[in-house]
């Protein structure tokens, strides 16, 4: 072999090798530009072949009453759209559609011969409905899946709660102030998809952001509902403008119940007036008028210049005071301060208040919350009016001790009656008791906080007991006496500025109960305002009946035991007994009380053998449960001999 | 070749068709669990939102007013007077 044809075998491989590395070469520069240079874009193209992602509609936290009962709670509801342009044949499309939507014809149409690129055709429709329009498979009409608010209550604490809008954003209320917590994030379903469409291997569902929470009121629903109904049939009852009512925990300053009225749906709000849905608990002022009598008697014994039985010249109901002329419903002449606040003395309470001083009274008014917002979880709270004392003429260092020329909301007025009700102390009212995450931890709770120690309990202590002799006969308000309760409570009437002639109205007036129960340990206080009643407008006579229904309620409902038994109960028992036929789910004929003999208690149960036994004046012991089967002396023996009978019960086979 | 290596050479070849066809399987199986699971995801979608509704339903049966409207006037009863309520030790 000669050198030249060596070479050329040489220069021949040199050039296969250049070759092939040439090759390698480019096919490792395009492989790192579309695995590095261009991963992104060229992995979306892939995903977007064999994965899908269904947008999930935003869901809405759940608001409950402190029972767990649902108040608002969020439904996936069907919403028809359409592409316009891209539906051919309009007319057909439309007599579909409008057979399955029952809407008229022309109605459809109107929306389909609209300009615009989308409309909505129908929002929020049953899902079973949606589903028959998907089934129509019309091109250019789709169907999606949106969340409808629902309040299962209907008008149960609606001014409270609030509603929201059309997307899902709350607009009064509960759903307005927490909003954000309430509201849930944008998600999505992320899944692979086959050939075919189908879909395989699905993911959880992707949340953006945090997560939506539930709300848990103070609400208690069975007393809000009472509260409400109560109150609209005062508000009724006396042809009034308007009513609040609020029920208060005075140990921890939940609040129970917080009704107004007007009322209003929110499944359907729109169909009511704005002023309808204003919470005037918070949002309205008012002159609170007597019932600052109470404050009044407990700032003067808390700075001990008066006691309960220092007397006062009450001028026999006529009182000049510069030009104007003070006037009480009753001519009295000397009263003790006790007398004062429970048969409403206007003169009384300038003389009480006199000796106290204005500024000293005003400072007790700070404490006792008035003037100030109260600090609860809602919105658009008022703060009210306390005139300074430099800025306050003489007639209004006066009216202020019977209520006039001083302004309050609801709730403060309330939570100050709170105050006296727990033994002085100022406790921060509050509707939401915790918020809870999608897993039911707790991620928020509010406790009790007491804002500032205003009465010592002893003189809260001395108020109360003025303040139940309000409820009794005596008093301006017998009509709030729930029977097998101790109450308290004071009245208050006080006139209206009427706003055209910026002076006190003759026929405007606000009613107002507020009181607590049971008195020794108080579970609830109670607010009733009735607004501009027609007719006799007394406190004590359109707002004291509505407590009372709502407190005997109340009290059942919180099953706190009567304190009180009547004295004549065998008189009472006997004709409870006449006035309703006993059951005959037994037919023993002796079970009719024979006169002078025991009866026979077998097969009765033991309700029935405690309620007899005592109407006959008998001690009875009871053994075991379910129905009497044996008893102890026999039936029939002579009553007057038989002190204690003994009856064994056993369960029904 | 012996007949020793005979057995050995047919021996691996069914070890590994056998796990191919394992591999196979494995694969078919895990496609089809993928779909399963996909059709219970949305049974389960489904039946929490057939839970809510259910919800909303029972809460209106619950509520305050028709409880005290079948209370009174379908069964009879009525608020206690506080005399009627006695409390057992």
């Amino acid at each position: 072999m000669n050198v030249g044809k060596k070479k050329w075998i040489r220069f021949r491989i040199y050039l296969v090798g250049i070759f092939f590395v040439a090759g390698l070469l480019t096919i490792l520069a395009r492989a790192y530009q579309l695995q590095i240079l261009e991963q992104d874009r060229l992995k979306a193209i892939a995903r977007g072949g064999y994965v899908g992602t269904i947008k999930l509609p935003p869901k809405r936290g759940t608001i409950y009453d402190r029972e767990g009962h649902e108040l608002a709670l969020s439904i996936e509801v069907g919403s028809i759209y359409a592409h316009p342009k891209r539906i051919k044949k309009k007319g057909k499309a439309a007599r579909k559609l409008s057979r399955v939507l029952n809407e008229r014809q022309g109605d459809v149409l109107k929306i389909l011969n609209k300009k615009s690129p989308f409309v909505w055709i129908k929002r929020k429709i049953a899902p079973d409905q949606a589903r028959k329009v998907a089934e129509l498979g019309i091109d250019g009409v789709g169907v999606t899946n949106e969340t409808r608010r629902y309040y299962p209550g209907k008008e149960i604490a609606a001014h409270l709660v609030g509603f929201t809008g059309a997307d899902n954003q709350g607009l009064e209320g509960i759903e307005k102030k927490y909003d954000g917590l309430l509201k849930g994030p944008h998600s999505s379903l992320v899944q692979m998809r086959d050939a075919m469409g189908r879909p395989f291997a699905v993911s959880r569902p992707m949340a953006s952001g945090h997560g939506m929470k539930d709300i848990i009121l103070t609400i208690d629903k069975d007393i809000q509902y009472k509260a409400q109904e109560a109150l609209r049939s005062a508000v009724n009852k006396a042809r009034a403008r308007a009513g609040h009512c609020l029920v208060l925990d005075p140990a921890t300053g939940e609040i129970l119940a917080m009704a107004v009225v007007p009322e209003f749906n929110p499944n359907i709000f729109s169909k009511h007036k704005p002023y309808q849905w204003r919470n005037r608990t918070v949002t309205d002022c008012f002159e609170p008028g007597s019932t600052m009598k109470a404050f009044l008697l407990a700032a003067s014994l808390e700075e001990n210049v008066v006691t309960p039985n220092t007397n006062f010249d009450c001028e026999n109901g006529k009182y000049r005071i510069g030009n104007h002329v003070v006037h009480d419903t009753h001519k009295h002449g000397a009263m003790s301060v006790s007398d004062i606040v429970v048969h409403s003395s206007n003169i009384g309470a300038i003389k009480v208040g006199r000796k106290l001083g204005y500024s000293t009274f005003c400072k007790y008014l700070k404490n006792f919350g008035f003037g100030s917002k109260t600090g609860i979880d809602l919105l658009g709270e008022r703060n009210g009016f306390v005139r300074a004392a430099d800025k306050a003429r003489t007639i209004d260092k006066a009216t202020i001790f019977f209520g006039q020329g001083i302004t309050t909301t609801s709730l403060q007025l309330v939570v100050a009656m709170g105050v006296i009700a727990n033994g002085g102390k100022l406790m921060r009212p509050y509707v939401v008791k915790s918020v809870v995450d999608e897993s039911g931890r707790t991620v928020e709770q509010t406790y009790p906080k007491m804002v500032r120690r205003v009465l010592s309990s002893e003189t809260a202590e001395k108020v109360t007991r003025v303040l139940e002799h309000v409820v009794s006969d005596k008093g301006t308000a017998p009509k709030a006496a729930i029977s097998g309760f101790k109450v308290a409570g004071k009245t208050g009437t006080s006139q209206k500025v009427d706003p055209n002639t910026k002076r006190y109205s003759r026929d405007k007036y606000v009613a107002i109960f507020v009181g607590f129960v049971p008195v020794d340990q108080p579970r609830l206080v109670i607010l009733v305002v009735v607004d501009e009643p027609k007719g006799i407008a007394y406190g004590g006579i359109v707002s004291a009946p509505a407590f009372r229904e709502i407190g005997q309620w109340s009290l059942n409902h919180l099953r706190v035991n009567p304190q009180i038994r009547l004295v004549d109960k065998r008189v009472d028992v006997q004709e409870e007994i006449k006035k309703e036929p006993q059951p005959d789910l037994v037919k023993h004929n002796d079970l009719r009380i024979k006169v002078g003999l025991l009866p026979d208690f077998r097969g009765l149960g033991m309700r029935e053998v405690i309620k007899k036994g005592r109407s006959l004046g008998l001690k009875v012991l009871l053994v075991g449960t379910g129905l009497a089967v044996e008893q102890e002396p026999g039936p029939g023996s002579p009553i007057q001999e038989v002190h204690t009978v003994r009856v064994s019960f056993r369960p029904p086979a | 070749m012996t007949r020793r290596q005979v057995f050995l050479v047919i021996f691996m070849l069914f070890l590994f068709m056998g796990s191919s066809i394992g591999y196979v399987w494995s694969n078919f199986e895990r496609t089809q669990i993928g779909y399963d699971l996909s059709q219970l995801k949305k049974e389960e979608m489904r039946l929490r939102e057939i839970n809510r509704k259910l919800r909303l339903d029972l809460a209106i049966q619950k509520s305050t007013k028709n409880l005290e409207a079948i209370a009174t006037q379908k069964l009879g009863l009525r608020q206690p007077s506080p005399e009627q309520i006695i409390v057992l030790p």
